[in-house]
């Protein structure tokens, strides 16, 4: 027996399923294999029931023939994949405290302004667990300025970031239960995260695929579990702007099953203990 | 590893009891503090207790105290896994001795996460 599909999930054909991995490769740079198949139709279905469109075949006919841009975002937005976390791979986080920053502020060439980028922050996640262990930091002395820019593709997410209110399931996802209790407030079934870690960081929506905005350099990156889900080309490419925005002595975390050294030369893996990082590999003057 | 799956709901006992298998834990379930104390009385400590608040007998909080008070059981990691999910009770249950907590409804991932966490195993990639 077949399995239940709402009236507003019908089978994609080939070249519509095309249109819209086209559509997500041309303006994200994610890559929507087959295997996505199952997903794409779901979540069209979703956003055509909200929309009050009768089906994921009338919303790709409505694309097609018009431009719409305010649908195409939407569409956009429900096929980008905005899974995260609180402190997801911990070792990395570890890594940060008790490896990069140490090594960053004790250098002699430091300024005394730490810069650090949060490349596809999602919904902030990543961003506010970089603050929270950067709190938490004894190397962090509190002459050092600190700023952490958080960057994605997708509206949504920028805003529930920016808001910093979190469900009781997403603070149940890898968020330490001290620092649940010392950096949020309960406010009915929401937990929202203090001003003072709040204010730690700036967001601003970017497309990793477009040229960069002036973002400045930073010491530390992180763009994780991001370059999996685009095609090699946009790897290389995407990898060139964030090793361009790398300071000489920065550092780059990458997702665990992402490759820095694959699809750039210009830099260099190395690690401690469980994290791996790259560095760039030819030092300026 | 040794673990203790303490709750009054066969069922979230079962779905406990899998996800700490699955760990690698050999695991004894209990229905209530009280039972949970005979337990550890009787085997002696265990490396890991998953802990519902609400419970007959003997609830989950006074059962952390009568343990925590014990130093035979001082080392053994303890994350509540309870529907009380006000600001006052985390703290109440991290004051009595409490290393995590998880909200329920809890999706098996959660839990998995905060057992990786407390006893400080690898995560998976």
């Amino acid at each position: 027996m077949s399995g239940y599909k709402p009236a507003f999930s019908e089978d994609l054909v080939a070249s519509e399923y095309a249109f819209f991995s086209d559509l997500m490769a041309s303006t994200t740079g994610v890559v929507l294999g087959p295997d996505k198949r199952q997903m794409v139709q779901t979540r069209l279905a979703m956003l055509a029931m909200s929309e009050g469109i009768s089906s994921t075949r009338d919303l790709y006919r409505r694309l097609k023939a018009a431009s719409d841009a305010d649908l195409r975002e939407k569409v956009i937005e429900c096929l980008l994949n905005n899974e995260t976390s609180f402190f997801r791979h911990r070792d990395t986080f570890d890594a940060l405290t008790q490896k990069v920053i140490p090594d960053l502020v004790n250098s002699p060439s430091f300024s005394g302004v730490l810069r650090i980028w949060s490349a596809s922050c999602s919904t902030g996640q990543e961003p506010y667990s970089i603050a929270m262990a950067l709190r938490d930091c004894p190397e962090l002395r509190q002459d050092i300025v600190v700023q952490i820019l958080a960057t994605d593709i997708s509206k949504a997410a920028i805003e529930q970031a920016r808001s910093g209110r979190y469900s009781q399931l997403e603070v149940g996802r890898g968020l330490p239960i001290d620092a649940l209790i010392k950096q949020f407030e309960q406010e009915g079934t929401s937990w929202v995260l203090r001003p003072d870690i709040k204010r730690m960081v700036n967001f601003q929506r970017v497309n990793l695929l477009d040229p960069l905005p002036r973002l400045g350099r930073f010491h530390i990156i992180f763009c994780r579990n991001v370059l999996i889900y685009f095609c090699d080309a946009d790897k290389r490419r995407v990898l060139g702007q964030l090793r361009a925005s790398l300071l000489p002595d920065g550092f780059l975390f990458l997702g665990p099953s992402e490759s820095g050294v694959r699809f750039s030369f210009e830099l260099a893996y190395d690690k401690w203990n469980r994290a791996v990082f790259y560095r760039p590999k030819e030092q300026e003057g | 590893m040794r673990a203790l799956t303490v709750d009054d709901s066969t069922l979230v006992r079962r779905l406990v009891t899998r996800t700490l298998s699955d760990l690698d834990f050999e695991v004894d379930e209990a229905a209530d503090g009280q039972e949970a104390l005979w337990v550890l009385f009787k085997k002696g400590a265990v490396d890991l207790v998953i802990l519902d608040w609400n419970m007959p007998v003997v609830d989950g909080l006074e059962f952390l105290k009568r343990m925590r008070s014990r130093d035979d059981f001082a080392d053994i990691k303890v994350i509540m896994l309870t529907a009380r999910n006000e600001q006052q009770s985390v703290i109440e249950a991290v004051r009595a001795g409490a290393n995590e907590y998880v909200m329920k409804p809890f999706s098996r991932e959660a839990l998995e996460e905060k057992v990786r966490m407390v006893m400080g195993l690898e995560e998976p990639a």
